[in-house]
């Protein structure tokens, strides 16, 4: 039988949920049950419980690795923000790792993701940073509620809580200059 | 773990948080500390809405929520204005964890619930001089 197209699982990406339940030492617990209240699964019905949940791990690795790229490149252009956005920068290493650790992405230095410029403004660059954070937290929130397994979600819930803690401690941006 | 029982054990964090903001509250001088006072008075607010809330929806299940006790331990003397602070750190961190436990037991927008209110604990931990957290409210990954 062929595999399914549309939801390549590999072995890799198989295990990234399996290394968050190992990382939060909770390996073993079974799945949630589905409620009476769960969103429709729609397309997803198809996956397998640990597939879903597996392609959740894969996104948000993804997103976290596009984000961080971007907060690195307002730091690099502006020196003056370095500081501030050096808790984003650990913090986004920090969730990366615990997806990829098993193969969930790439290394976030090495994922071929399309060169980030920030802009020339530093005000601009903050507040694009901040937007793209915001969406980030959003994302994280909505693949947490998604999410199949109770301890998955629980894990992506919290670094939806991180990123909105981080960003409320940024400086405001300032207009753009000119 | 059953989510009406998770229900439960986030109703008993929130009955501590409101016994515990309270006392703070009574305990901070609102001409000498008008800041602090500001951000417990509102910790108690936003505490006091979340237990109404939780109330409600356990008795939708056709349960009965379970009442507070009389009092609840602070995690100091609660004197100084330092140690006030930290207490109140310390019951938004508790409601930190216990919503990040409800997270699991839940689905839906009960899950979607408790998803938004684990990150309001966790920013109003700042509020209290806490500092931004890699895995707030998930103990066994603070060391990540």
């Amino acid at each position: 039988m062929l595999d399914s197209p549309r939801h390549p699982v590999s072995r890799r990406t198989a295990l990234a949920v399996g290394t968050v339940a190992a990382a939060t030492a909770l390996a073993g617990c079974e799945l949630d049950p589905p409620e009476d209240d769960a969103p429709g699964k729609g397309p997803d019905a198809l996956l397998s419980d640990e597939e879903h949940d597996t392609d959740l791990a894969g996104k948000a690795a993804r997103s976290i690795s596009t984000t961080l790229n971007e907060v690195r490149a307002a730091a690099n252009r502006h020196v003056g923000l370095a500081q501030a956005l050096a808790g984003l920068v650990a913090m986004h290493e920090a969730h990366h790792a615990l997806l990829a650790d098993s193969g969930a992405d790439q290394d976030p230095s090495t994922s071929p993701s399309a060169p980030v410029t920030a802009p020339p403004s530093s005000g601009e660059a903050l507040s694009r940073v901040t937007t793209s954070e915001r969406k980030l937290a959003q994302r994280l929130e909505d693949w947490a509620v998604n999410a199949r397994s109770g301890q998955f979600a629980r894990v992506l819930a919290s670094m939806a809580a991180s990123v909105a803690q981080h960003v409320s401690v940024l400086p405001k941006a300032k207009e753009p200059a000119g | 773990m059953t989510p009406l029982e998770a229900l439960q054990a986030t109703l008993a964090a929130e009955h501590a948080a409101v016994w515990t903001f309270g006392t703070l509250g009574a305990r901070t001088s609102q001409s000498a500390s008008p800041q602090l006072y500001e951000r417990l008075r509102e910790s108690h607010l936003v505490h006091r809405n979340r237990r109404d809330q939780l109330s409600r929806e356990i008795r939708d299940l056709g349960d009965q929520p379970a009442a507070a006790a009389p009092a609840y331990a602070l995690s100091n003397p609660a004197v100084t204005i330092d140690e006030i602070t930290s207490a109140a750190l310390a019951a938004e961190a508790a409601c930190t964890a216990s919503y990040a436990d409800l997270v699991t037991h839940t689905s839906g927008a009960r899950r979607a619930w408790a998803v938004s209110a684990l990150t309001n604990a966790a920013v109003r931990k700042l509020a209290f001089q806490g500092s931004p957290e890699i895995f707030p409210g998930v103990g066994e990954l603070t060391d990540r």
